[in-house]
Formats: structure tokens, C-alpha cells, sequence
């Protein structure tokens, strides 16, 4: 979707607030928050992509006014309720139940964020369309749910640098749909392609795209 | 709700009772372990950190054969000092060199190498770098109080997919005959994300 989150140059956003001596946390229901969400993620089945859909359907507005942390629980609770465990308004009734045993403990999460979550799919039965050094142009793909395109390459042309493999197609799984999984391909852009003649010469950007999003030039 | 609308104390309780409720609600129903939330903060606050991608960039710098494993595949490289996993199971390191600065933001969301260098800071997630770095770095470097040399150009990198991105700085001259605890002690956390020579 061509929301707010795609903000990649745009103006007007004032000076970077940069603070050498931040804490990690600015107030301990952050460090809940975020720690919170990957938790039940684990339980629930959640991705980044479900998550990051759910940000992206915050209003413009909302969505710049919610500090980072904020736009975490807002998803998460909207996904909780989507999947009915939780209900709006809803406060804990009768016994406490026993853990899940899908729940992730204490005593198992240091291997757990070791092993990470990792994406990539096995690639020996695919057929890459593009190879390194390809010439490509981005689609002018619209999507109306979660992608990850951003607005500013629609239609710029680049070349294929590397091939990550497959990975499973954010918009298919934040959609519900099953993984589709796609080659991911890193394009190198002349910054001059992307941001026109009055940009440094010989400055460059790459983006790491989904197959779908390109085409040969 | 924002943190501009309210004074700060009143938005922090707010969203404090809000996650407290939440998390009691998921506790009450077996679906979280408190302690593994409690163990999550205390690991991503005191643990896992820049400390881990400095010690990174310190082998880099000494080993030739780690540097070229590292730009080869990040991950398994990182996983040699026992660093993995989370938000970084597919890790691309980029080199600074004499021609090229390296910068690395994540326009659309926040996506960060969390196992070599903890999470980002709030200056990485904010609207100013998301929209403008990949515009404009120089201005952004500019900011930040970096001056890059004559001819050098910059290449930013957009966290668009599943891989993470990590800077491997230059190493400082006259670095030459510092062992690898002193060198990782020169590198910073902005180093390794570009905002800073090293």
C-alpha cells in the first residue's frame, strides 16, 4: 500500500533526532512492548509481515504521532483481537490457565534469539529469472496490502548485484496466503536515476527487491 | 496519542498501564512466560549489543582470511564469535574503503542487525533518517558531523527484505599497533551503521 511508511525522500522532516546517551529504553514499557510482541509472536504464529501490516494500516496521521514503540502495541493488540484472543476491553476472568506449551520460557530464549528466525527457503529446485550484473527496471506495481516497494524505485532502472535466494513473499504471507516464496535480488542504483540530474554523480543506493518487482530493462 | 500531545510522564503512564494490562491479560490466558519478557529487556539491555559488532570489526581489521569470510557471508562469519540469530540470520557487511562510504537505513520500517548491534537507536527509526538519508545522505552525514574525503562516494543501503545490513569502517591510521581489544574499542556504533567514520 502507498501509505506514510513509505517515506523514503520525503521532505520536510526537520533535523534527525539524534541523542548520543539514549537508553535503550526510554521507559520500561517499551522493553515490555517489544519483548512482549515477540513472545506471542512465537506462540500465535506471527511474522514481521503480519506486524508490519498492521502499522501500515495506521492513518497518516496516527501513524507519525505514535512514538515507535506505540505503533508495536497497537499491532500486536489488533492481531490478537484478529485472531480472536483477546477481545477489546477484555480483563483477565476466572483461573489463570496453564502455559501454552508453545510458549517460549525463560530458560529457552537465549537459544531462541540465537537461532533467530530465519527466512530463507531452499532454492535448488528454483529457477532465478535474473543473474548478477542483469539489467532491471522496477515494475510500477501497486499493491493494495502489505509490500515492500518503495514508492521512490517504481520504474527506476538498475542493476542486479547479488542473489539472496528464495525468501517467503511478504505480501502473499501478510495476506494470509501461503509463503509464495521468491528470489530476493540486490539492485545497485545510480542515486542520479533514482533523484534526478541535480543529485551527486556517482552516488548509488541498492535495495533488496522481490522478483516480482522487476522486470529485465 | 503522542508523546508531544501529553507531557511525557502522563504518556508514559498511559502506555505503561496498557502494556501491563496486555501482559497480565496474556499471562492469565498461558500465553506468556514474564520471566522470558523480563530476560528478553535484561538480554537486549546489557548484553546484546555495538560491543558484539565492534568485536567484529576488530577481528576484520586484524585477520585478513575473518575479513574475507565476513564480506563473503555475514552471518556465518558473526556466528564464528558466537554471535547469531535474531534480526540478522542473513547478514550483508559492506566495506568502507578509500572510494566508497557505506550507509545503511531501513526506509519503510526499522529492520536493524540486532545480533551485532543490539537495537537501534531512536534517531535510526525516526521520519528525518528514514526519508532523508536515502535522499540525501551527505546532508544527513553533514548532521551527524561526518566529512567524507575528496572523490569519496556514498552508497546507502535500503533494508527493504530479509537481510541486514552492518558497515565494516575503515580502520583508523596509525591504528597499526593496537591489538584487537584496543581496536574494538575505536569502533562505534554509528561506525557500523555509517553515521560515523568509524
Amino acid at each position: 500500500m502507498d501509505g506514510i511508511h513509505d517515506m523514503g525522500g520525503l521532505d520536510g522532516f526537520g533535523k534527525i533526532p539524534i541523542d548520543h546517551d539514549e537508553p535503550i529504553f526510554h521507559a520500561a514499557w517499551e522493553g515490555r512492548a517489544i519483548a512482549l510482541a515477540t513472545m506471542i509472536s512465537a506462540v500465535e504464529g506471527f511474522t514481521d509481515d503480519h506486524y508490519r501490516q498492521e502499522i501500515e494500516r495506521l492513518a497518516p496521521t496516527d501513524y507519525l504521532s505514535a512514538t515507535y514503540y506505540e505503533r508495536w502495541v497497537v499491532a500486536m493488540e489488533r492481531l490478537l483481537r484478529q485472531a480472536g484472543v483477546i477481545e477489546e476491553g477484555e480483563s483477565p476472568q476466572g483461573d489463570a490457565k496453564p502455559l501454552n506449551p508453545d510458549v517460549l520460557l525463560a530458560a529457552d530464549l537465549p537459544a531462541a534469539i540465537s537461532e533467530g528466525f530465519p527466512r530463507r527457503m531452499p532454492d535448488s529446485a528454483s529457477v532465478p529469472r535474473f543473474a548478477v550484473g542483469d539489467l532491471v527496471e522496477v515494475r510500477n506495481m501497486r499493491s493494495p496490502g502489505h509490500a515492500r516497494l518503495p514508492r521512490y524505485l517504481r520504474g527506476k532502472r538498475g542493476q542486479v548485484i547479488s542473489d539472496h535466494g528464495l525468501f517467503p513473499f511478504p505480501e502473499a504471507v501478510a495476506a494470509g496466503r501461503a509463503e509464495a516464496p521468491q528470489r530476493v535480488y540486490s539492485v545497485l542504483f545510480q542515486t542520479q536515476e533514482v533523484w534526478g540530474p541535480d543529485a551527486p554523480s556517482g552516488d548509488s543506493l541498492v535495495a533488496d527487491l522481490w522478483e516480482a518487482y522487476l522486470q529485465a530493462q | 496519542m503522542s508523546e508531544q500531545d501529553h507531557d511525557h510522564g502522563s504518556y508514559n503512564e498511559v502506555m505503561t498501564a496498557r502494556v501491563k494490562a496486555l501482559e497480565s491479560l496474556l499471562t492469565h490466558k498461558g500465553l506468556v512466560d514474564s520471566a522470558a519478557v523480563d530476560l528478553f529487556i535484561d538480554l537486549y539491555e546489557t548484553k546484546i549489543g555495538p560491543r558484539n559488532g565492534a568485536q567484529v570489526v576488530a577481528r576484520a581489521w586484524s585477520d585478513p582470511g575473518y575479513k574475507a569470510r565476513l564480506l563473503a557471508d555475514g552471518a556465518k562469519a558473526i556466528a564464528e564469535l558466537g554471535f547469531s540469530g535474531m534480526e540478522s540470520e542473513q547478514l550483508v557487511v559492506v566495506e568502507n574503503d578509500a572510494q566508497t562510504h557505506n550507509i545503511v537505513v531501513c526506509t519503510l520500517c526499522s529492520c536493524y542487525p540486532w545480533a551485532v548491534l543490539g537495537l537501534p537507536p531512536t534517531w535510526y527509526k525516526s521520519a528525518p533518517y528514514r526519508a532523508r538519508v536515502i535522499k540525501e545522505p551527505r546532508s544527513v552525514l553533514a548532521e551527524f558531523g561526518v566529512a567524507l574525503g575528496e572523490g569519496v562516494q556514498v552508497r546507502v543501503w535500503d533494508s527493504t527484505a530479509d537481510l541486514r545490513y552492518f558497515v565494516l569502517p575503515r580502520r583508523p591510521e596509525g591504528s597499526d599497533k593496537l591489538d584487537e581489544k584496543a581496536l574494538a574499542d575505536l569502533v562505534t556504533r554509528d561506525g557500523m551503521i555509517g553515521t560515523a567514520l568509524v
